[in-house]
């Protein structure tokens, strides 16, 4: 069952552009006729969910929503897919430990100029250090563990606090991906 | 019967296995893939297989976990495991976790199969 804390917020904007007033009409006429609406500043979202991955499916599309409602490129909605999969199955598998009675909470942050994210879980938290690099040859060949590297790969900030239950991520529009080692 | 998320071909003596999803994200349906994966090689006994590709716009990292651990249960077998015609972003991905250097990465499936 998901529970929606607070709507999207919706800003406004008008765009008054100079003209020549006709000498019969008000100005309140001339002025609502050149008002116009204009894409919200920022939408937010904050949306609490079981320890369900399919819920969790669910939020990431709804942020992805936001991305196409303010244009962002596909390459920056591919980056925040990858990133809120990983971080939002993070907090239900390894924070809440699938725990249907444990919640996560999202919120998300949606601007023309970048995103944010924060993603709580209700579990023992970690610590983010202590994770090993993926990418070492003792850890090369296993199975798990590459989460963290993709989302510090594909976001301009990645912050795990309040004991490893909060994780905030944030990505500027049309930010690049790191050089990549290309060797073989 | 649950739907396949991967389709079969033979090629020669070897397995063409093409995903039919477009994102593979949803951890049920990675376990589902993994399975099927697993089953080429643990039921079936293929040991010559190339993964296509073609059709996938996402994958995450517990994807990736599949992947390793089915390229790990071929060659224990004595076999082969290449991948092919894959997205420039799921390249990224691949490079990103310096998987290119443990995985058989291919171009095209004409290029995969020339590995055999």
């Amino acid at each position: 069952m998901t529970e929606y804390v607070a709507a999207f917020s919706v800003g406004v904007s008008f765009n008054c552009t100079t003209t020549v007033v006709p000498r019969c009409s008000s100005f309140l006429s001339v002025f609502l006729s050149h008002m116009s609406f204009y894409m919200p500043a920022a939408s937010q979202l904050n949306v609490q969910i079981p320890s369900d991955t399919t819920e969790g499916l669910a939020v990431q599309e709804q942020i992805i929503a936001l991305m196409e409602k303010h244009e962002y490129s596909m390459r920056d909605i591919f980056a925040m897919r990858l990133s809120l999969e990983e971080g939002i199955t993070n907090a239900i598998k390894h924070g809440n430990g699938n725990d249907l009675k444990k919640n996560v909470t999202v919120y998300a942050d949606v601007s023309d100029e970048k995103l944010r994210v924060e993603v709580r879980d209700e579990g023992e938290g970690f610590v983010p250090e202590a994770v090993p690099d993926p990418t070492a040859d003792d850890f090369i060949d296993r199975a798990c563990g590459r989460g963290l590297m993709l989302m510090r790969a594909y976001l301009n900030f990645v912050e795990y606090s309040e004991g490893g239950t909060k994780l905030t991520m944030e990505r500027e529009r049309n930010s690049e991906l790191p050089i990549i080692d290309d060797d073989d | 019967m649950s739907e396949q998320r991967i389709d079969i071909e033979e090629v020669g003596s070897v397995t063409v296995a093409r995903f039919l999803d477009k994102k593979i994200l949803d951890e049920a349906n990675i376990d589902k893939i993994g399975q099927e994966l697993f089953g080429l090689v643990e039921q079936d006994g293929r040991t010559q297989i190339v993964l296509d590709f073609s059709l996938v716009e996402y994958l995450s990292s517990a994807a990736l976990g599949k992947l390793i651990t089915m390229h790990k249960k071929v060659t224990a077998a004595g076999g082969k495991c290449a991948l092919c015609n894959i997205q420039k972003d799921i390249m990224d991905v691949f490079k990103i976790t310096q998987l290119h250097k443990v995985l058989t990465l291919c171009g095209d499936l004409d290029d995969a199969l020339s590995k055999f």
